[in-house]
């Protein structure tokens, strides 16, 4: 799990307030046997992480369930730790530029356009050239010997080589629609952007429509017609 | 003379000895009358519980129960979320900030953090 390393947690405890927010229960498969044997599993569903300052709107307390934010960034799906942390510095630095603006709206919305335009144009590090793969590899050789390298090499490959799979497709294809997303123009007073910017995010970047029932699954899971309510 | 009493007195000591060894191996050998058949019964006892094969029930029932029409996965346990120190909630987390001066992360997911396999 990407918060139970050791060192990606404290960054995240050191330099920000850190939330987690359950958007809705998470959907769960059951595949019925027919002889009273029921397996049931999670979807992995998709998550978002948010880089946000609490703001002095006034609106900040018209019935909204949350305080007042200004969104600074936003990370879609999951990444590896490496890159994970990157966004999350990148976010950082940002917000030291913008926390004590009047309206800072006009800069982020400037920063998204820029990043957008740099990470089309910027490679991505393979996986061969991993370097936690390769660091995972000298630790655990040094602690347990070679038989539990070997099992550590084969279930961490498996496992990192679907994050690194992700994290390609999430920097190259949902980074931009991302910054896309936070460069258009955006109120200067927003009771909370958060909340008003997570369906657009859910639904037009990470493909999951929060307001369907189905989470858009219906048609190719259930049957029936595209938004099956 | 004087070592002649000596071998004397002695004498006496080592029958005075021999009489407290007797009276030794006499107390040892009722303590062996008791003691032996205690064992021994406890023994046949032991026995007789393992005629009846708890310890090989216990494994078989706790199989059959695993395979049984009826048992259900097991349900999702709580968990700690990470190592991250979490707000309890993102309003917490943006009051904390107005004091810190550091920017909120909001982590949004479908399902709960502190769930196992979530």
């Amino acid at each position: 799990m990407l918060f139970s390393d050791k060192n990606l947690a404290a960054y995240m405890s050191e330099n920000f307030e850190c939330a987690w927010q359950e958007l809705r229960p998470v959907p769960q498969a059951s595949i019925d046997f027919g002889n009273g044997r029921v397996l049931k599993r999670t979807l992995s569903g998709n998550v978002a992480t948010w880089i946000c300052m609490p703001t002095t709107s006034s609106a900040s307390t018209s019935g909204a369930s949350d305080p007042a934010n200004r969104v600074i960034d936003v990370i879609p799906a999951l990444f590896t730790i490496e890159h994970y942390q990157a966004r999350l510095a990148a976010a950082h630095e940002l917000h030291g530029k913008v926390c004590d603006l009047d309206d800072a709206t006009t800069v982020l919305a400037d920063w998204h356009r820029q990043r957008a335009g740099q990470i089309r144009n910027k490679p991505l590090l393979g996986p061969a050239g991993d370097p936690h793969r390769k660091k995972q590899a000298t630790i655990a050789l040094r602690t347990h010997g070679i038989p539990f390298l070997a099992k550590t090499m084969v279930e961490s490959s498996v496992k990192r080589s679907f994050l690194v799979e992700d994290d390609a497709y999430n920097h190259a294809v949902r980074s931009p629609q991302a910054h896309a997303l936070l460069a258009v123009p955006r109120e200067p007073e927003a009771p909370n952007e958060v909340a008003s910017l997570t369906p657009k995010l859910f639904k037009t970047v990470l493909g999951v429509d929060l307001d369907d029932p189905y989470l858009g699954l219906a048609p190719y899971v259930l049957g029936g017609e595209i938004g099956r309510h | 003379m004087a070592f002649a009493a000596r071998v004397e007195s002695l004498g006496w000591e080592m029958r005075g000895w021999h009489h407290t060894c007797h009276a030794q191996s006499m107390k040892k050998r009722s303590i062996h009358h008791v003691i032996v058949p205690a064992v021994l019964l406890w023994a046949i006892h032991s026995t007789a519980v393992s005629a009846q094969d708890i310890g090989k029930r216990v494994v078989e029932n706790k199989i059959k129960a695993a395979f049984h029409p009826t048992s259900v996965a097991p349900s999702f346990t709580s968990s700690t979320p990470g190592l991250v120190t979490w707000h309890e909630s993102f309003a917490a987390a943006l009051a904390a900030s107005r004091t810190s001066k550091k920017p909120v992360l909001l982590f949004q997911l479908l399902g709960r953090l502190d769930d196992a396999f979530c």
